[in-house]
């Protein structure tokens, strides 16, 4: 039983992980019918960023600071120098694009810092949580409560606010929007922002309790991908929820089946779920045909 | 005369909204049959589903005494109906001739691998699909452009490609969306003598289209339809005189200008 | 034969290069290079037939290589098979991997058909590197018999690699223009009108994600009798990556591009290796940066490619000669590079 709440703890850390990652997509997919195929790189820089700047002697949290902004531009820049400018552009030639601009950043990662794997100090340097035998590391606790945070803001900005409003009418219908007065370019960039800047933010929370290399972006891309669909891609909280559902299922299986298969549970899971209901568990209208 | 078409109670929701409810009628071999009514009739709708493009919510369809309901959507050319489009479906990218000869799909057999390592039988059906293509090519006043890309062709053109490329496979029904769109009065002109051919060639056309001139003049009978429902059907001469086609029509008129 | 003749110079350009390559006067290392550049040509026809023709992307076709590239290994070092039995199995098995794939997510377009192969692609490298007891797990496998085709030499194997090429460039060029073929680029364009001429759609993607298949584990099977050694390690999602990368740069739409694009990339890769002799800097992952570069601008800025690209170039300034002589051409429209 401990073992099992054991795994199940560790499960539901990953999954808040992959919670911001879908989220990142959703985001993003919500506003310009994209899908980013940078988005894992978006953790991987985080991470990488705030090691190489505590590496220079900076302070932890302005590290972090500078990090989550350089991500964010980078993430603006993506949107308004790169797929902006792409002329004709279909799912095919998003994918390409993105999966194209995912490649550039990682080989500039391992060209900058190499491809040794790097580990941040944990934010509060204290004993492991011990609930029932179960062992929660601190930095766990970090991670769920960023996660919870990121997920209520996300969720207050988009429902409550007026820039919630005009991104939410942009994705419904551009050309409405644009009416309107609201510039669908614009509300774009702004996705791309927030969803670098999210994705920052995990890959430096996550980056004290797993390593970070140039190449952790691919998997926890992926994954979070996987929720994204999971969950239904318009649907931020069935995406929460199925992102949870992977992290822990992955977790069971990699501890009681076969931990060397762990990340191909993942991905079982994802084609299982193309297969079975392309629409995702909780429902959504998009085909993912894409495009602009 | 046989019957070569029948529809019964076809009707089809949109999200709750009736785009066509409880439409009947029916077609005899070697017949033109023009579909009309004012916009958002639900004309291109019933074409849709007698094409096996949507499946219908309710009603029956039956070709040849066959329902149709059941038969995927790709077999409907070797059954003998085939259609244009009403924004053009051509493959741009594609020679003229290629274009048309897609249409032959149904009637070859070879497969991946014989047209891979060109058996002597793919070639004999590819010379046979390239000889029937030039024949429908030349039949519609395409002659000579070929090899030219789709692409580079002007919107006319294209339009009498898709008759061919539709009618290549011999079908015995053609269905036609909105063919003369966007045509001039000699490319219409053009097109209705072409209509009258292939109806003396022993293939039906079921006409959904807008330019009253060439229905009048190409017409064995006519169905209108307003609102998604049957209002009258009958020979041109009826048509002209019936008052809730009259009224249908003049309806939109007057909308159109409160609108205007 | 037509395909021929319709190339006429560029196809007796092309063998006339193949035929006396190993006899240029330049170092042997390069033939092994052109060895691994004909591998990878029939792995990016095969993707071109998927994606430029048929409109099917594949983020996994690595891993069809992988899969050829073990399942020959295995059946002729494990089970003393010989290599060319091993090359026909490793045609087999992908096939039916394809198949089964193929069946399951031929219903699925753009973004989600692009994660499930890529999904594919990482289930596949993970059950090669899991399954140690027949393909060594992440160690590999070693002692792989080379293909004896009149004898065992780098030359014979240059020849034999090469001529596969050809086979596979010629009945591509072939089913191009075909009925197949004609209804690979129909659905590409437009799957309403495809199945409204009689096309199955679902059947014809199938049978573009087979043949996709079946070229690349023909390729890994050649890969794995030339290397002698096998690990998981190239055939991940990097690898896929590269393919891509190769037909794109070369031109989705023709099968020319594929054979050029995987020269190029190559090209790229051996220019990059010698430069890091002389400028320290560019350790690691300099070839990814280089990759990743050239996806994003080709999309950006030369999305047809470079075959097809250079083809309208030449077209138009044949044009421009004829229109200077004051011709009339009728058939300076026709068109050239759909090939």
């Amino acid at each position: 039983m401990t073992e099992f709440m054991q795994y199940f703890a560790n499960g539901l850390v990953n999954g808040g992980i992959y919670a911001i990652v879908a989220i990142g997509f959703i985001t993003i997919y919500s506003v310009s019918k994209v899908i980013n195929m940078a988005q894992g790189e978006f953790l991987m820089l985080g991470g990488m960023i705030t090691v190489a700047l505590i590496g220079m002697e900076l302070p932890y949290g302005v590290a972090a600071l500078v990090a989550i902004l350089a991500v964010t531009l980078l993430g603006i820049f993506l949107q308004k120098y790169i797929i902006a400018n792409v002329k004709k552009a279909n799912a095919i030639s998003l994918i390409i694009l993105t999966i194209g601009f995912s490649t550039l950043l990682q080989g500039a990662a391992s060209l900058t810092w190499g491809k040794d794997a790097f580990s941040l100090p944990p934010i509060t340097n204290s004993a492991p949580l011990s609930i029932a035998g179960v062992n929660i590391a601190m930095q766990s606790v970090w991670i769920l409560g960023t996660v919870l945070i990121i997920l209520v803001f996300l969720w207050f900005l988009m429902s409550k606010t007026m820039l919630g409003k005009k991104i939410t009418a942009c994705s419904i219908n551009p050309m409405a929007a644009k009416l309107m007065g609201i510039s669908p370019v614009k509300m774009s960039m702004i996705a791309f922002g927030i969803s670098g800047a999210t994705g920052a933010i995990a890959g430096i929370v996550i980056a004290p309790l797993s390593v970070t290399s140039y190449d952790v972006g691919v998997l926890l891309g992926i994954k979070g991908f996987s929720a994204a669909i999971l969950g239904g891609l318009g649907n931020p909280i069935g995406a929460a929820v199925a992102a949870f559902l992977i992290g822990i299922l992955e977790s069971f299986g990699a501890g009681y089946i076969s931990s060397g298969m762990k990340d191909a549970f993942a991905f079982l899971i994802l084609i299982a779920v193309l297969i079975m209901k392309p629409s995702g568990l909780f429902g959504e209208r998009s085909v993912g045909k894409g495009g602009l | 005369m046989t019957m070569l078409l029948d529809i019964r109670g076809l009707s089809r929701d949109f999200g709750g909204v009736k785009a066509v409810s409880e439409v009947d009628f029916h077609m005899n071999t070697g017949e033109i049959l023009a579909l009309i009514g004012p916009n958002g009739a639900g004309k291109s709708t019933v074409l849709n589903m007698i094409s096996g493009v949507i499946p219908p919510s309710s009603g029956e369809i039956s070709f040849e005494n066959q329902p149709m309901l059941q038969v995927a959507g790709h077999a409907y050319a070797s059954l003998g109906i085939t259609r244009t489009f009403q924004n053009l479906q051509t493959f741009d990218d594609m020679t003229v001739v290629e274009n048309v000869m897609v249409g032959m799909h149904s009637k070859g057999k070879s497969s991946l691998f014989a047209c891979g390592i060109k058996l002597p039988t793919a070639r004999k059906e590819e010379k046979e699909m390239r000889e029937q293509a030039l024949k429908w090519l030349d039949l519609v006043g395409l002659p000579d452009i070929s090899s030219r890309l789709a692409g580079s062709l002007p919107y006319g053109k294209l339009r009498l490609m898709e008759i061919a490329r539709a009618m290549v496979s011999g079908p015995k029904l053609l269905l036609l969306d909105e063919p003369a769109a966007g045509l001039n009065h000699t490319e219409t002109a053009e097109m209705s003598r072409l209509f009258k051919e292939i109806r003396k060639s022993g293939t039906a056309i079921l006409l959904v289209e807008h330019d009253m001139d060439m229905i009048m003049q190409v017409a064995d009978r006519i169905v209108v339809l307003d609102q998604g429902k049957k209002i009258a059907e009958g020979t041109p001469q009826e048509i002209q005189e019936n008052k809730s086609v009259i009224a249908a029509y003049l309806g939109e008129e007057e909308e159109e200008l409160v609108k205007g | 034969m037509k395909v021929i003749n319709k190339w006429g110079k560029g196809f007796f350009l092309y063998l006339f290069l193949v035929l006396i390559f190993p006899f240029l006067p330049i170092d042997e290392y390069y033939r092994s290079v052109a060895i691994i550049i004909g591998f990878h040509s029939i792995v990016t026809i095969g993707l071109c037939l998927l994606m430029g023709q048929a409109g099917q992307i594949s983020l996994g076709q690595a891993a069809f290589f992988g899969l050829g590239a073990y399942t020959s290994a295995v059946v002729t070092a494990k089970y003393g098979l010989s290599p060319m039995i091993g090359l026909l199995i490793a045609m087999i098995i992908p096939a039916v991997f394809a198949y089964v794939l193929g069946r399951a997510i031929a219903g699925l377009q753009g973004y989600y058909l692009a994660m499930a192969t890529l999904a594919f692609g990482f289930i596949v490298q993970i059950g090669i590197t899991e399954w140690e007891s027949v393909t060594g797990g992440a160690n590999g496998m070693i002692n792989i018999p080379q293909i004896a085709f009149f004898g065992e030499s780098e030359l014979r194997m240059y020849y034999l690699v090469w001529a596969l090429v050809t086979c596979v460039l010629v009945f591509s060029l072939s089913l191009l223009h075909s009925r197949v073929g004609r209804a690979f680029r129909a659905i590409h364009k437009s799957e309403v009108a495809a199945t409204s001429m009689g096309i199955n759609v679902r059947s014809f993607k199938l049978s573009a994600f087979i043949i996709s298949g079946i070229f690349a584990g023909l390729a890994g099977g050649l890969y794995a009798h030339f290397m002698g050694i096998l690990d998981p390690q190239p055939f991940g999602l990097h690898e896929s990556i590269k393919f891509l990368t190769m037909v794109v740069i070369g031109g989705m739409t023709s099968i020319w591009g594929a054979l050029i694009g995987a020269v190029v990339i190559n090209a790229i890769s051996e220019i990059l290796t010698v430069l890091r002799e002389y400028i320290p800097f560019l350790h690691g992952d300099v070839d990814t940066i280089v990759f990743g570069g050239i996806l994003v601008l080709i999309v950006m800025f030369m999305p047809e490619g470079l075959v097809p690209k250079s083809a309208a170039f030449l077209q138009s300034m044949k044009m421009k000669k004829k229109a200077a002589r004051g011709e009339e051409d009728d058939q300076s429209m026709e068109r050239k590079a759909t090939t």
